[in-house]
């Protein structure tokens, strides 16, 4: 695990920007409406996570929050 | 192959791996969109995931098969109060209402460590990690940059560390769901940390990873 000290100054100038971390309420509802999502299917793979996801992002966006908000919410990997 | 991008809707989108480097590492790419129209955004055209670089990519992407939901086995772990950080009021709650989502669908394992008792510890996550195939954590992370091997979770009686996390077998290691409830709260020389446990957490076995850019 490498730490890039561009890409960190770079994250550190973004929270400045957005001010702010993560909102209290929004980790809940977003882990419960992606967990709710993926349970829809009757399998798990690497599609159905990313597009739960998607889904449990979008309804956070869709009630008109700001964007730093629901932006941190980021899917990684395969 | 090269195809024009189309805003559509649901799985109408294209999933897109973003491999940034330099500048661009941790920039929330995914949330980029227009300045005139908030609804016109990158979210309308793709499905966004991001990988640090393309082995940690490949290597995720090699099987398993889709598992049954049925079969899977899930770890959520919760602990709210670790030596010398901010209570979290928010992380019981989170895993109860996750537990409330999984528990009728899969075989769910639930650890909570409530203020006042004995807490998750790290011999017990140890222990509980190669048998689950989804693992929850909400917690505080640390970042160590100076050391990032000791970067890692931080536990009731210490922190487990992405070096401890390397040495275990995680075979089963489909899911991580990284929440970073208040973990860069006002600390911006911690801004990134959420991001750099969530490519720890691909280079120790998990393929898949949810996690928070700030």
């Amino acid at each position: 695990v490498s730490v890039n000290p561009r890409a960190h100054v770079k994250a550190s100038f973004l929270l400045s920007v957005v001010g702010r971390a993560v909102n209290d309420a929004d980790a809940p509802e977003v882990a419960k409406a992606f967990y709710q999502e993926l349970m829809k299917e009757p399998v798990v793979d690497f599609d159905n996570i990313a597009y739960a996801l998607d889904t449990a992002v979008a309804r956070l966006r869709a009630t008109g929050l700001d964007s730093h908000r629901w932006a941190p919410f980021a899917h990684f990997g395969a | 192959m090269l195809f024009p991008l189309q805003m559509n809707t649901g799985r109408g989108r294209p999933r897109v791996h973003w491999c940034p480097t330099g500048s661009f590492s941790f920039l929330p790419l995914h949330a980029a969109r227009s300045a005139e129209n908030a609804e016109q955004g990158c979210f309308r055209y793709m499905v966004s995931s991001y990988t640090p670089t393309l082995a940690a990519l490949l290597k995720a992407r090699q099987s398993p098969s889709p598992l049954p939901v049925a079969e899977l086995k899930a770890l959520l772990v919760s602990e709210p109060a670790s030596p010398n950080r901010e209570y979290l009021d928010c992380v019981i709650d989170e895993v109860n209402a996750v537990s409330g989502v999984l528990s009728s669908k899969i075989s769910a394992l639930v650890t909570q460590g409530i203020k006042g008792h004995d807490g998750v510890s790290v011999d017990f996550l140890t222990g509980a990690l190669p048998d689950a195939v989804i693992v929850h954590l909400a917690c505080h992370g640390q970042q160590d940059l100076e050391q990032p091997l000791n970067s890692g979770f931080c536990l009731r009686d210490g922190i487990l560390t992405i070096s401890e996390l390397m040495r275990l077998e995680l075979p089963n290691a489909m899911l991580a769901f990284l929440s970073a409830c208040e973990t860069a709260k006002g600390d911006p020389k911690h801004a990134d940390q959420a991001v750099h446990l969530a490519a720890a957490m691909l280079f120790v076995g998990f393929r898949s990873i949810v996690g928070t850019m700030w």
